[in-house]
């Protein structure tokens, strides 16, 4: 394990609570988040407070994305304290970061003339300042990035950790996603026939959804000097996009995945479990399936996804579905009998969107 | 077809250890408002003609400043256009990238690859034709179709959009990092490379001349209302710009091996945050200076064989006097002989696009041995103590530069980059 790079805290923000523990229950059980009950539906985190999770003035101006980054990370500010915050990273993935403070700026941009706008606004509506606000309060100061790459942003960022770490540029990297419920582009699903109009709780189908999730991540060896607990061991990761409008679209992450187990000198019979990104949207879960079938053949591991339970949390899921996966390692994967088996040793988490980004990280138990 | 590279997150605990590819620049391509091939662009640079003007884009007629330096019409081939899913930005972007696949001599090999890379960077993103659309019915709130194409276009649509132009299906991944996303498209893509999970990447930096950001910056009175006068006293404030920049960076030996002509090489690139305030720089520039240092340190290349420093010099009091700061902590008394200079004098912020066209600027300087100048300078600031090469273009051997991009969110990068040979 001294020379594998490990996951010493995860913090997580969800519709079902930040406890991964509890989140895996619910996914065993089936057990929806509830819904928003105003259209369009979303599993919306309930009288969200940040405050609740970090100490410190000056987070109410910020926007939703921000707020659920702060949140995350303040949740491993305490196991990562001893080290140099100048030797902490920062690489946060979000599908659609500032989307929702571009309108809210535009809207008063227009309504109180652009000599009125708040200029704090302005802030809000880049994409890389939610990552920044992050490094600001915490004092993370070794790299900050964030990265963009649909519905697969928070394993783009993981997998971005990991060769930011290869390189040397940080001792510790939090990494993982984060994206706020966003009406916005809610709405404009509806009116594609993707997001239902219904509240529904008990819906199986896309239904939009916010959170987020940060890993501290480090060198076992690092983390062995410190004395950290080791959650679990990240493999291997990779990213691809390919054109979901061409004719071959499917072919790279078949290549993907096969390339990451035989970097990782498993078969594909030793995956134990199966974190997968199904989220209700019947065309990419379809395509993910036939993918998992061509890889796996005979037999597709078991799979869980939180996707059912807190619906689309965008750039927040790959980093959800790594900290259920460090949880099925640890505590053991949940069973279709809706109870904890025995810990599982590797497994897969898949991330991923319609517009074809793909991602797949491979976590183990740690020795 | 290849299959795609698989990102290797094997332990390397040395921190600047030798690293197994040089990543080298085998094409360049740009549209920028002071000309839209690196020719022009380069002659526009030594000669001092500025792209600010009157803004076109949208009224101004209610904010403080009407200056702002915007690309001419420019020309899509109508296949590549129908390709796009985006807008301006994703077009600009689109030319550039074709521009520098063609100077590299790869626009036909990269066909169907699947280990090439796309990295762009971007501010904004495709927010303008969102303006547009808000600006016919301002009042109250949007309607699902004034945000159609801000959700329809999201921050990943020019990358996804580079990618479809020859069908690449490898690593395709934007790094919105606000004014420093074109450096870190460069400087991940050189990543790429030298880790060997790249055959090829294109990088990218864009942005289109947005309203959102001309109000954005109005509001925080960091704009000029006339010329952009980097590190020269009573420097007024930015100029806002658009434009893109793209290299083509791939392995030296298979660029070797293919007889690409090589225009220079990404030898470092240095990463740092502020973690001091959101919009505003650490005024004693700990962390400017941590990203050249670091930069240097991954290229092996120390202080005293830096010859030119590419500024980020947006013309704002606070960032030229913070770059300034952190030039003399890293240079100590050979700060004020090392030649430094800002481009945006001429070409405006370009936002995302800025760190990846300066990176162009600056291999162009390398190939030319001329440093450009800091056009607009008036008179030296006692706390900019740098020679910023005031006025006119200056003879010089460039062998290695760096470039520098500082932005919102304390996001520092440099850029170290080699000449050809």
């Amino acid at each position: 394990m001294a020379d594998a790079w490990v996951v010493t805290g995860a913090g997580l923000v969800t519709a079902a609570g930040d406890d991964a523990g509890e989140l895996c229950g619910r996914v065993a059980g089936g057990e929806p988040a509830p819904a928003a009950a105003e259209p369009p539906p979303a599993r919306a985190i309930a009288a969200f407070d940040p405050a609740r999770y970090v100490r410190r003035k000056g987070l109410r101006h910020l926007s939703p994305t921000s707020q659920l980054a702060c949140s995350a990370a303040a949740q491993l500010e305490l196991g990562l304290h001893p080290i140099p915050p100048g030797e902490v990273g920062v690489v946060l993935g979000s599908a659609w970061a500032a989307l929702d403070s571009i309108v809210r700026f535009e809207r008063e941009a227009w309504t109180e003339g652009p000599r009125f706008v708040d200029p704090g606004l302005f802030a809000e509506t880049v994409a890389n300042v939610p990552a920044g606000h992050v490094s600001i309060f915490f004092g993370w100061s070794a790299l900050n990035a964030t990265v963009v790459a649909g519905g697969a942003s928070g394993l783009q960022a993981i997998v971005t950790a990991l060769d930011c770490l290869a390189e040397g540029r940080a001792a510790v990297v939090v990494a993982g996603g984060a994206d706020g419920v966003n009406q916005h582009v809610l709405r404009v699903r509806a009116t594609h026939g993707v997001a239902s109009e219904s509240p529904r709780a008990e819906r199986r189908d896309w239904v939009g959804g916010e959170g987020s999730c940060l890993l501290a991540i480090e060198s076992g060896e690092h983390a062995a000097r410190r004395g950290a607990r080791v959650l679990g061991v990240l493999r291997r990761g990779a990213t691809c996009w390919s054109d979901p409008r061409g004719v071959r679209t499917l072919e790279p992450r078949i290549h993907l995945l096969r390339r990451l187990l035989d970097g990782a000198g498993l078969r594909p019979s030793e995956i134990d479990l199966i974190v997968t990104a199904r989220g209700g949207s019947p065309e990419p879960d379809e395509a993910q399936e036939r993918v998992l079938r061509e890889t796996f053949s005979p037999e597709v591991p078991p799979r869980i996804s939180a996707g059912a339970v807190l619906g689309e949390t965008w750039g927040a899921a790959g980093a959800i579905g790594v900290a259920l996966a460090l949880e099925c390692v640890q505590r053991g994967a949940p069973s279709e009998r809706g109870e904890r088996d025995r810990p599982a040793r590797d497994v897969l988490v898949l991330d991923g969107c319609a517009s074809g980004h793909f991602g797949a990280l491979l976590v183990s138990a740690a020795d | 077809m290849s299959p795609p590279r698989v990102g290797g997150p094997e332990p390397e605990p040395r921190r600047g250890a030798a690293e197994p590819v040089r990543p080298v620049v085998t094409g360049v391509g740009l549209i920028t408002p002071i000309g839209a091939d690196p020719d022009s662009f380069w002659r526009a640079l030594v000669e001092g003609r500025s792209g600010a003007g009157p803004v076109r884009s949208f009224d101004t007629a209610e904010l403080p400043s009407h200056v702002g330096c915007e690309v001419d019409s420019f020309a899509l081939p109508a296949a590549v256009k129908a390709a796009l899913s985006g807008g301006r930005c994703t077009e600009l972007a689109a030319f550039a990238a074709l521009q520098a696949a063609s100077g590299a001599g790869i626009a036909s090999a990269l066909e169907g690859a699947a280990d090439a890379a796309v990295v762009v960077g971007t501010t904004m993103g495709e927010v303008t034709q969102f303006e547009r659309d808000r600006a016919e019915h301002p009042d109250g709130e949007a309607s699902v179709e004034d945000v159609r194409t801000l959700v329809e276009r999201p921050l990943d649509v020019m990358a996804r959009s580079i990618a479809r132009i020859w069908g690449l299906s490898g690593h395709v991944v934007t790094a919105p990092a606000a004014c420093a996303a074109g450096s870190y498209a460069v400087g991940l893509a050189a990543s790429l490379v030298r880790r060997g999970q790249a055959r090829i990447a294109i990088a990218v930096g864009c942005d289109a001349f947005s309203r959102l950001a001309f109000v954005g910056f109005s509001r925080m009175r960091a704009m000029s209302s006339d010329a952009c006068r980097p590190f020269s006293l009573g420097r007024p404030g930015l100029l806002l710009g658009e434009g893109a920049g793209a290299l083509v960076v791939e392995a030296e030996p298979s660029a070797r091996a293919r007889g690409a002509e090589i225009l220079g090489a990404v030898e470092g690139f240095g990463l740092s945050c502020d973690a001091h305030h959101v919009t505003g720089p650490d005024p004693a520039g700990a962390g400017a200076a941590r990203a050249m240092r670091d930069a240097m340190e991954r290229g092996g290349v120390g202080p005293d064989r830096i010859d030119y420093v590419n500024a980020h010099g947006t013309g704002t009091p606070l960032n030229d006097r913070m770059e300034s700061r952190a030039l003399r902590t890293v240079f100590g008394a050979r700060a004020a002989k090392i030649p430094v200079s800002s481009i945006k004098a001429l070409t405006g912020h370009m936002m995302g696009g800025a760190g990846a066209v300066e990176a162009i600027a600056s291999l162009l300087a390398m190939r030319h041995g001329v440093v450009p100048p800091t056009w607009n300078f008036v008179a030296p600031d006692p706390e900019c103590a740098i020679d910023c090469v005031p006025n006119e273009p200056r003879r010089s051997r460039l062998r290695h530069v760096l470039s520098n991009s500082y932005a919102f969110g304390g996001n520092d990068a440099s850029l170290l980059l080699g000449a050809a040979e």
